[in-house]
């Protein structure tokens, strides 16, 4: 990796920015005074939600670098940061099981919540209106996020839930069960629709097709594989690939052609894994890129580039997918 | 639990194989009976939950040997009982179970270190495996279980090792040093046995289910 062309320093509070378009040869860099703990993307809105170990949770436009807001967070320990499409939300939940959502526009909290134990994956729906959180171990809880309040929980699942996915139009959400199964449930109610049981080893990511009708889903089998949100009926496997599809890293382009995920290297997910695209209609695989760091998350810009957030000891990374 | 007629010797015998009664030898034989009985039905608490993690295989093969002939590591044998919280044990009891090989790998394209056992008509199991290594990325070497049973609720935990050097000698204190640890009675104690040349671990876990 070349040195960055792009930086933004952090001085006593004073930020200084020089950012340009993300390309491909180097990242844009956004030099942080903590190393990172957690990530989340919104391409669509072009910010990243950065947890910091010196627990601040740091907004950031991708457009120009600027820092947007900095919340004070009680703990580094944060097992999962969400953000929502318009990046107006922002969920964090800790190792403790307590968990936020926050108001980017006001830096407060909007929603407090004590999960039964730290969460696994959590999902802001595509409007941003409601949120799914997977507390490890524990049944999926649905939450309305303006009202502040839980619309239901899902059925008991031994083990719980890895990673979660709102429909394009937020009627349908998928998991990632580690009972091995792939459910759908209605989003309003959490009634189940449709369970898939193909999997041997549990799916970590899945997605929603662009008309909500499959669900792409990875993981340890390493085949992604199309379902039928309806029937829950496998419809098709694409060729195995060399590792698992990662945790929540798996995500449909917004023309819905391209299917991209963050793999991870089983025998060590520390080391960094292939970003692998795919062409939805034909299966064949476009492009596969290795980051010179772990991915940490990942999204479709609405014009369909694919970013990569990555990090080292002291900066995040926006990559453009080549 | 209904009281079962012990001799003298078999309450004896089950006193020192459980360690869990001291008898007093001014006790007298129905005496101490009677605090076994009360000792066998005193509530138990539920083992602790400890997640899945991500590489949970459905259909592993019924083996009590997961370790094959030649298996580099440390051979370790693995022996408990499944219990409710009243004591009586859960005969029938299903319980998943995988781990690392010794170089701490998990097999995702087949099924080494992976077994299915049933818990028998007193609640017990047992596996031969070898001493898991320490998987990249987590602190401490660990063995996954998910075990379920009619009318309880399904238990996700790992078992953990006294002698795993993370611990420094003293899980009690430094359990927490993996921040998956939620209890440090997962962290068990480690008996080593053998000659010198063919040394193996001997390690006990009790699973406690709780009522649905």
């Amino acid at each position: 990796m070349g040195p960055s062309r792009f930086a933004l320093v952090l001085f006593a509070g004073f930020a200084t920015a020089m950012m340009a378009q993300t390309h491909q040869g180097s990242p844009d860099v956004i030099r942080l005074p903590a190393p990172v703990t957690s990530v989340a993307l919104s391409a669509t809105s072009n910010r990243a939600a950065v947890v910091s170990s010196d627990k601040k949770l740091t907004l950031w436009d991708l457009a120009d670098g600027r820092l947007l807001r900095t919340i004070a967070v009680a703990t580094a320990d944060i097992d999962v940061t969400a953000i929502s499409n318009d990046g107006r939300w922002i969920f964090t939940g800790d190792h403790s099981g307590n968990a936020f959502i926050w108001d980017a526009n006001t830096g407060q909290a909007q929603l407090q919540m004590r999960l039964p134990h730290y969460p696994g994956a959590a999902c802001f729906s595509h409007d941003g209106k409601f949120i799914a959180i997977a507390p490890m171990g524990d049944p999926v809880q649905v939450f309305d996020v303006a009202a502040t309040r839980m619309l239901y929980q899902t059925n008991a699942v031994a083990g719980g839930t890895a990673a979660l996915a709102f429909s394009r139009d937020d009627t349908s959400i998928a998991t990632a069960d580690a009972d091995t199964a792939v459910r759908v449930y209605d989003a309003r109610t959490g009634k189940l629709v449709a369970e898939n049981r193909d999997f041997l080893l549990e799916a970590l990511a899945l997605d929603f097709n662009s008309d909500g009708r499959q669900v792409l889903a990875g993981g340890g089998d390493k085949i992604l594989t199309f379902i039928d949100a309806a029937s829950g009926k496998l419809i098709r496997r694409l060729q195995k690939t060399d590792e698992p599809v990662s945790f929540s890293s798996l995500k449909v382009s917004p023309d819905g052609s391209l299917v991209a995920a963050i793999l991870m290297k089983a025998e060590n997910m520390t080391q960094p894994a292939p970003v692998v695209m795919w062409e939805v209609s034909t299966g064949q695989k476009k492009s596969q890129w290795m980051p010179p760091t772990p991915a940490l998350g990942m999204d479709w810009t609405r014009d369909g580039r694919l970013i990569s957030a990555g990090a080292d000891s002291d900066s995040l990374h926006i990559w453009r997918v080549p | 639990m209904k009281p079962e007629r012990l001799t003298r010797r078999e309450l004896l015998l089950k006193s020192a194989a459980l360690g869990s009664l001291t008898v007093i030898p001014t006790l007298s034989f129905d005496e101490a009976l009677w605090a076994w009985h009360q000792s066998e039905q005193k509530p138990r608490k539920p083992t602790a939950w400890d997640e899945i993690g991500p590489f949970y295989k459905r259909e592993a093969p019924q083996s009590v040997q997961l370790r094959r002939p030649g298996d580099p590591g440390l051979p370790v044998h693995v022996s408990g009982k499944v219990l409710d919280t009243r004591g009586n044990a859960l005969s029938g009891a299903k319980m998943e179970i995988w781990q690392a090989n010794h170089l701490g790998l998990y097999d995702l394209d087949g099924y080494s270190y992976r077994t299915t056992l049933v818990a028998d008509g007193e609640g017990q199991y047992s596996f031969d495996s070898v001493m898991p290594g320490h998987y990249p990325g987590r602190v401490c070497q660990h063995i996954h279980y998910l075990v379920s049973a009619r009318g309880h609720k399904p238990l996700t935990t790992q078992l953990y090792f006294a002698t795993d050097p993370v611990f420094e000698g003293d899980p009690e204190h430094n359990y927490t040093r993996d921040p998956l640890i939620q209890s440090s009675d997962l962290v068990r104690p480690v008996t080593l046995t053998g000659d010198p040349s063919e040394i193996h671990a001997l390690v006990n876990f009790e699973i406690v289910l709780e009522r649905l």
